[in-house]
């Protein structure tokens, strides 16, 4: 088969990137662990208040500087509505819907997730810098959409 | 008939040689390397922000 020179050019490129981002989705995903928001964790979003996590959302301490915030997301706020952390900890979010789909998004960072009913939405971030951290639904989710936010307080050392 | 044939595919191939692919590969190119970029670039925003 006769393929012309800068066909072969084009070929080689598109065939190199493909193979260079495919590397880099798998280096993340296997080797650092990156995983999508929802970890396939699921929970049963109509009895949230009988759930043994859920019941009672909030923020726990796994270690020196290791906290899990559990919370509810739920038209048109977060439950709870305000955590206080210390500078330099690191935050495991683990939220769910009581209702509708919502977003759980901390600007300027990298967690920006959905919020889906049934399902255990989670990620982490590390909080280094101290101050008042806004969280706001990214999500359409009723009129009182533009009201639902939380916040975050990083309080120094 | 044959002749005619012979002239024709003759003419056919060279109008293929005579078509140039250096625009396209020029366009191919500068648009795969401003995928690329944008691809860096978000990338690089997503590790500085983690």
């Amino acid at each position: 088969m006769h393929i012309h020179k800068y066909e072969k050019i084009w070929l080689i490129f598109g065939v190199g990137s493909l193979v260079l981002f495919l590397g880099v989705i798998g280096v993340a995903a296997f080797a650092f662990g990156h995983q999508p928001p929802s970890h396939m964790a699921t929970v049963d979003a109509e009895n949230l208040d009988q759930d043994p996590v859920f019941s009672e959302p909030g923020l726990t301490k796994i270690d020196e500087s290791t906290y899990r915030a559990t919370l509810v997301a739920q038209a048109f706020g977060y439950n709870p509505n305000r955590i206080e952390v210390p500078e330099g900890s690191t935050v495991l979010f683990e939220v769910t819907s009581a209702d509708v789909v919502h977003s759980f998004t901390i600007p300027g960072t990298n967690v920006n997730f959905m919020v889906t009913p049934g399902h255990v939405n989670m990620a982490e971030h590390t909080f280094n810098e101290p101050g008042e951290y806004l969280v706001l639904c990214n999500e359409y989710c009723g009129t009182g959409h533009h009201y639902m936010s939380m916040t975050i307080e990083v309080v120094p050392r | 008939m044959s002749e005619m044939n012979k002239q024709k595919s003759k003419s056919h191939t060279s109008g293929e040689n005579h078509t140039s692919l250096k625009t396209t590969l020029i366009f191919t190119m500068t648009l795969g390397v401003l995928i690329l970029l944008s691809w860096f670039a978000v990338f690089f925003l997503f590790l500085e922000r983690s």
